[in-house]
């Protein structure tokens, strides 16, 4: 526990380090800023997913878009407070979550992503086509959690969030859960025969996964104020596939780093419209090819250089692998 | 050596007309395998025999067609991978399947971490403790903090090995081809651990090779397949004078 309790003081840390931005940023800025937490804790979840887990799923998006409906037609139709419906959608998107992980159990790579692929695509028509409930293309109005569409309150919630998915994640990641998603990524058969039972734990993943984006998609439909099938379209999937590759598959900070850098250049290429996707999409070919760790990956790199022509700072680095 | 309670016929390992096919081909074939607890076992055959496919129904990775598998007297050839590793089998593959992006020590470490979900841990200390020592066995412990996929041919069998008995308990260790294309003084090393580990720990081995030299040096007895099916069993002297074998090695 110790471990965990620090932990959260360096979040709490955290939280404080960055709570000043509102003050420094216009509205729109804040806007930005808060867009960016959200993408970051639907990163930090297909990153354990996809990438400490090699679960190549193409429908995380959709769980933005359950627990974002769920929550708004609690609210809406059955008068439930705001919370509940986050909560509700939560738990929606992690029995999903579960059932599509158990679709998947005996499929590999391409055949896990187009079965998840298909799946996201059933449920945006369904969205779309019940819009009795939904009000499909039209938009359903869900309810603004701090009754104003302002970014600033949103802002401290989403940076709260961020770096509960951050703790959240740094746990499992570390836990004895962590090697075995390490291990069923490496190599799912020797996992399993080395007593890992690969079907709980990837299933456990799927849910876990789902919860993240549930929750992020909850909130975040509680601030845009304004709930349509579109975010549940394959462009917000291939965002966020950019994002982690970007700043550094299956590394820990790769998707808060690329979820940030990639929502930021997309703000200040907007200008650019679609194209930003090519943009994004030689990007992702780039690193992939040359710098599979990312943004991260580079960085460390950098940083490694440069510790090894100034001793004392190679001196200070070493340390980090005498843990037994 | 500690002897194997609750087979009530004495046979650590017995499977009775085990068979798997794919698609026409009967890759193994109503396989009769006696093992006793404590026996070290070389299995035998020409390529294409099946001894692959015996080590993948008895660990688990594929489903028997027909027959049965048991360990200790009790039925196993219905469950997942992981609890037949949880009742003490544990092996090797012919080509090194590691969890290549993890260390050397978090590979050992795999087995031990997963028996604290199947409601078995045991203190941290100890494993490490234990995975050490098996690496040091395994003349690995050096390398223990490198990636597992910069390890060579030979130090990956080694650490499969090492690995396989981190399983705890373990009764039966089943190793395919462990010899195959390892430099002498690996080869060596392994049989180092096979026979120490069978000594001071009673741990049965079932060892897949075409080594015979090898394997009489380890091996009392050898059993020998053909065609999916069990044509030989017995000391090397028996089985080199048995005509059906010496028809299926060199023969055709
Ligand atoms: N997954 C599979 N699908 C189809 N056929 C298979 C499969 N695995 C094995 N076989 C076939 O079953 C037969 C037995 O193969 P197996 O690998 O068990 O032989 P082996 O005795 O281990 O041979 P080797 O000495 O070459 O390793 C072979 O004809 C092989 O082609
Ligand atoms: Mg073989």
């Amino acid at each position: 526990m110790p471990r965990f309790v620090r932990r959260v003081g360096w979040c709490l840390l955290a939280y404080a380090a960055f709570a000043w931005l509102p003050w420094a940023a216009s509205e729109y800025h804040t806007h930005v800023l808060v867009t960016s937490l959200y993408y970051v804790v639907l990163a930090i979840g297909w990153n354990l997913l996809a990438g400490y887990t090699g679960q190549f799923s193409l429908a995380h998006h959709t769980f933005a878009g359950v627990g974002a409906y769920t929550s708004a037609l609690l609210v809406l139709y059955a008068g439930a407070p705001i919370l509940v419906g986050i909560v509700a959608g939560a738990l929606v998107a992690a029995a999903i979550g579960y059932g599509l992980g158990t679709l998947c159990l005996r499929m590999r790579a391409i055949y896990l992503a187009l079965a998840t692929w298909a799946f996201a695509e059933s449920l945006r028509l369904l969205v779309t086509v019940e819009y009795q409930i939904t009000r499909g293309d039209l938009g359903l109005a869900a309810p603004f959690l701090f009754s104003t569409p302002r970014p600033t309150p949103y802002y401290f919630l989403f940076l709260g969030l961020a770096l509960a998915a951050v703790l959240a994640a740094r746990q499992i990641v570390d836990s004895r859960v962590g090697s075995y998603m390490r291990a069923i990524r490496d190599d799912e058969e020797a996992a399993a025969v080395m007593g890992v039972d690969t079907f709980k734990w990837k299933r456990f993943v799927f849910a876990v996964s789902a919860v993240f984006a549930a929750v992020a998609g909850g909130f975040q439909g509680h601030y845009v104020g304004l709930l349509s099938p579109t975010p549940m379209k394959f462009n917000e999937m291939a965002i966020i596939v950019v994002m982690v590759i970007v700043g550094g598959l299956r590394t820990f900070p790769g998707p808060i780093v690329g979820a940030v850098f990639i929502e930021v250049l997309s703000e200040a290429l907007r200008a650019w419209g679609e194209v930003r996707m090519v943009l994004f999409a030689l990007l992702v070919i780039l690193i992939a090819r040359g710098y599979p760790g990312g943004l991260v990956g580079i960085s460390g790199a950098l940083g490694r250089r440069l510790a090894a022509r100034i001793p004392a700072l190679a001196a200070a680095l070493a340390p980090s692998q005498l843990r037994d | 050596m500690t002897s194997a309670p609750g087979a009530a016929d004495g046979w650590l390992l017995e499977t009775r007309g085990l068979t798997k096919q794919f698609g026409g081909l009967v890759a193994v074939d109503g396989l009769p395998l006696t093992l006793r607890a404590g026996e070290v076992r070389g299995l035998i055959g020409p390529n294409g025999s099946g001894k692959t496919t015996t080590v993948n129904l008895l660990s688990g990775l594929y489903r028997a067609d027909a027959g049965e598998i048991r360990l200790r007297g009790e039925r196993i050839d219905r469950l997942p991978p992981h609890l037949i590793t949880a009742r003490g089998v544990a092996r090797t593959f012919q080509i090194p399947k590691l969890f290549g992006n993890m260390t050397v020590l978090e590979n050992a470490m795999v087995p031990a971490l997963a028996a604290i979900d199947l409601g078995r841990p045991r203190p941290r200390a100890d494993i490490l403790d234990r995975a050490r020592r098996l690496l040091a066995l395994l003349t690995l412990d050096e390398k223990r903090h490198d990636v597992a996929k910069e390890l060579s041919g030979g130090q990956s069998m080694l650490l499969q090995i090492a690995r396989g008995l981190m399983v705890s308990p373990i009764h039966l260790f089943l190793m395919d081809e462990p010899f195959a294309g390892v430099h002498p003084s690996i080869k060596d090393t392994i049989m180092e651990t096979i026979l120490q580990m069978n000594r001071a720990e009673g741990v049965t081995f079932l060892i897949v090779s075409h080594e015979m030299a090898t394997l009489r040096r380890l091996c009392p007895s050898v059993s020998v397949m053909h065609e999916g099916q069990l044509i030989a069993e017995g000391s090397f002297e028996e089985i080199a004078n048995h005509a059906v074998v010496v028809e299926a090695y060199l023969g055709r």
